[in-house]
């Protein structure tokens, strides 16, 4: 058996992804500490997590925050579409 | 809409000098796979887990782009391939000191006819002892 923790795990949770230290982290609530020495970046959920990020300084966009797919490249192409779904 | 926190820490944000309260953490580790010829080192990032009634270790997938699921794999089952996401399939247990259950309802199809699927990063589970429990 096999299986998959997905973003709905997270949900109402906080996430840390250690890639240096090769360590993740849930909590409930964020430590003074961490809160204080991090730099956080806005995000949304609309059934995928979205991340905001700048690509060579003039191009904001939102991205799916996908830690499954990291084998796959981002292209060019992908950058001029936006598949985002509508609000809900 | 739900609110998710998702924080990335540059290198060395949780180095050393720390006063607050100890972090519980849980080792992550890369699964490598060979698609068509070309190595993926970081093909799948899998986070250490504990499932209930196993006395080692496991390794499951952390995969923010998906829903939770569970893959079955039948005894009869050909090479690679696993039952997706059936009622029949539950799990229980605790990654990084929190409790999840997945099951057929969490999985998606739950109530739908069993379905084959061969997760491609569970090609290389047999490279990895605690990925298959």
């Amino acid at each position: 058996m096999v299986g998959t923790i997905g973003a709905p795990f997270f949900e109402n949770r906080i996430l840390i992804l250690d890639f240096v230290g090769s360590r993740v982290a849930i909590l409930d609530a964020l430590p003074a500490e961490v809160e204080r020495r991090a730099v956080f970046s806005p995000l949304h959920r609309n059934n995928k997590v979205f991340v905001t990020f700048t690509l060579n300084g003039k191009q904001e966009k939102e991205m799916v925050f996908d830690t499954g797919s990291s084998a796959f490249a981002l292209t060019p192409r992908a950058l001029d579409r936006d598949d985002r779904p509508p609000e809900e | 809409m739900t609110v998710v926190s998702l924080l990335l820490l540059a290198a060395g944000a949780l180095a050393g000098g720390d006063t607050g309260p100890v972090l519980g953490w849980t080792p992550m580790v890369w699964a490598s796979v060979r698609i068509g010829g070309r190595d993926v080192p970081h093909a799948a990032l899998m986070v250490e887990v504990s499932v209930n009634g196993l006395p080692s270790p496991a390794l499951r997938h952390l995969d923010t782009g998906a829903i939770n699921w569970v893959y079955r794999k039948p005894g009869d089952a050909p090479h690679e391939r696993f039952w997706r996401g059936n009622s029949s399939v539950s799990l229980d247990g605790n990654v990084a000191g929190r409790p999840f259950t997945t099951n057929g309802s969490t999985g998606g199809k739950g109530s739908g006819p069993r379905r084959w699927a061969s997760p491609w990063w569970a090609r290389s589970a047999h490279r990895f002892s605690r990925i298959a429990f």
